[in-house]
């Protein structure tokens, strides 16, 4: 079937976003199939947008689609409740590797955000800050709180605000 | 530990579980065009000033295509009677005991119904509203084994060939079966069977459901699968009503084997003249159908 200019280019991004994007949301939910369907409606809502959103701000935009729907989905969901549930897939595990996962799913959902976007996308607090409609502020505390959580679960990681 | 040393751990979080498959671009692009199509069409109605209630269930705009141009015709719809009285306070209650009435000819003991009455985003309304409402529904049963009956003004939904909607729908897996019949009203009437999974994996941790395409089911856990028989009327332009059984099983003969509701019963509640609401009214944009949250906001 011939696609239009539209399916054209948004097939390109997604191509080319697709992965980053369902990394970010696997950090906030923790479960690879959710992250991929929560993905899956932000980029359709993505497609809708796409005469509206100019090229430079689309991964911005898609991010930020994402990070809500995830964060939605956690709101609709709650309690949230950290279990210590096995996971979606057998893991082999390094045992001297600190456990990253379980020290994650002790943080809110949405400092879980703050850290995918931080530290996985590697964002400026500016562009977090936009991405969650929140205050530079609140980034920057959040990050903290985040950080000093994962420090307790994590105790062989010397995480410090300042090397951060 | 830096930045990049937390970084670097999270990423190496990640790749010790992480799929090997990309997502399939086929979902958001078909989902994203259907979406614009009924934004196109809400567009085109409210231009057009099709808002007149009696007009709008007057026409089936969505034909069994038995000449080939996908159109019925018009037909003097039963439908537009039970509009002339139409009380919004009542309607709900109406739409659980016609349900209900039909429902309990085969299921012993149907449980309390959940009626929802929607805005144009789906989300429910307090009773002052009900008569803005762009769709409600009954729903009855669990998780595990559910039946529920919905109206909604959805043009989308109503407008084009049932056959190539069918056609359409086989070729690419989404359904599994699927028919077009005109009943005795003169109302397409379209049954399919169709398969989904839960989304995401954790239990009890349902956002809805996601169409499994029939060429991907033995790459879901049986113990994820789920099958709906859905039974969907095209009443007038914009007003589709569906009845629906949907049953936790792990293949199609399974389900087949627990579905308990005749499809002819499904097909006598989808068509049931007295289950109409009429359409919404527009909202302050003037571009789509009203909804409660002022944050929403349509494009022409």
């Amino acid at each position: 079937m011939r696609q239009s200019r539209r399916e054209r280019e948004f097939t390109d991004f997604y191509a080319g976003s697709v992965v980053t994007l369902r990394r970010t949301a696997y950090v906030v939910v923790r479960d690879w199939d959710l992250a991929e369907d929560l993905v899956q409606q932000a980029l359709t809502k993505l497609y809708v947008a796409w005469p509206r959103v100019q090229m430079p701000t689309r991964m911005a935009y898609a991010r930020r689609t994402v990070v809500n729907e995830c964060l939605s989905h956690v709101r609709r969901h709650r309690p949230e409740t950290p279990t210590a549930e096995l996971p979606d897939r057998p893991l082999e595990r390094d045992e001297a590797a600190p456990d990253l996962t379980a020290a994650l799913l002790v943080l809110p959902a949405r400092q879980r955000a703050i850290v995918a976007l931080r530290f996985l996308d590697d964002l400026p607090v500016t562009e977090v800050a936009a991405a969650l409609g929140v205050a530079e502020g609140t980034v920057k505390s959040q990050t903290s709180r985040a950080l000093e959580t994962l420090r307790r679960h994590l105790p062989e990681l010397a995480l410090t605000a300042g090397d951060l | 530990m830096t930045h990049d040393d937390l970084a670097t751990l999270l990423r190496d979080d990640l790749s010790r579980t992480e799929p090997l498959g990309l997502p399939d671009v086929a979902v958001p692009l078909a989902a994203g065009r259907a979406r614009v199509r009924r934004r196109r069409a809400v567009s085109a109605t409210l231009a057009a000033g099709a808002l007149a209630v009696a007009g709008a269930l007057a026409a089936p705009l969505l034909g069994a295509d038995h000449d080939g141009d996908g159109s019925t015709g018009r037909v003097i719809d039963p439908a537009e009677r039970s509009l002339a009285s139409y009380d919004p306070q009542q309607m709900p209650l109406t739409l659980e005991q016609r349900a209900r009435a039909v429902l309990e000819r085969s299921v012993a003991s149907l449980g309390p119904g959940d009626v929802h009455v929607g805005d144009g985003q789906g989300d429910r309304l307090a009773p002052k509203d009900y008569d803005k409402a762009s769709g409600m529904s009954v729903s009855f049963g669990s998780d595990e084994h559910e039946w529920s009956v919905s109206l909604d003004h959805a043009k989308s939904e109503a407008e084009g060939s049932a056959r190539e909607y069918c056609a359409t729908g086989l070729a690419d897996g989404s359904y599994l079966e699927c028919t077009v019949d005109t009943d005795a009203h003169g109302y397409v009437v379209i049954s399919k069977l169709w398969a989904m999974r839960p989304m995401g994996t954790r239990p009890n941790d349902r956002l809805g459901f996601m169409v499994v395409p029939a060429d991907r089911l033995d790459r879901v856990r049986p113990d994820r699968l789920y099958f709906e028989r859905s039974v969907k009327v095209v009443k007038s332009a914009s007003l589709v009503t569906y009845a629906q059984e949907r049953v936790h099983a792990p293949t199609g003969e399974a389900a087949e084997a627990a579905f308990v509701v005749p499809v002819a019963d499904l097909v006598e509640l989808g068509a049931d003249p007295a289950l109409v609401i009429p359409e919404p009214p527009v909202d302050d944009s003037g571009c789509g159908p009203w909804t409660q949250d002022p944050g929403v906001s349509y494009s022409c």
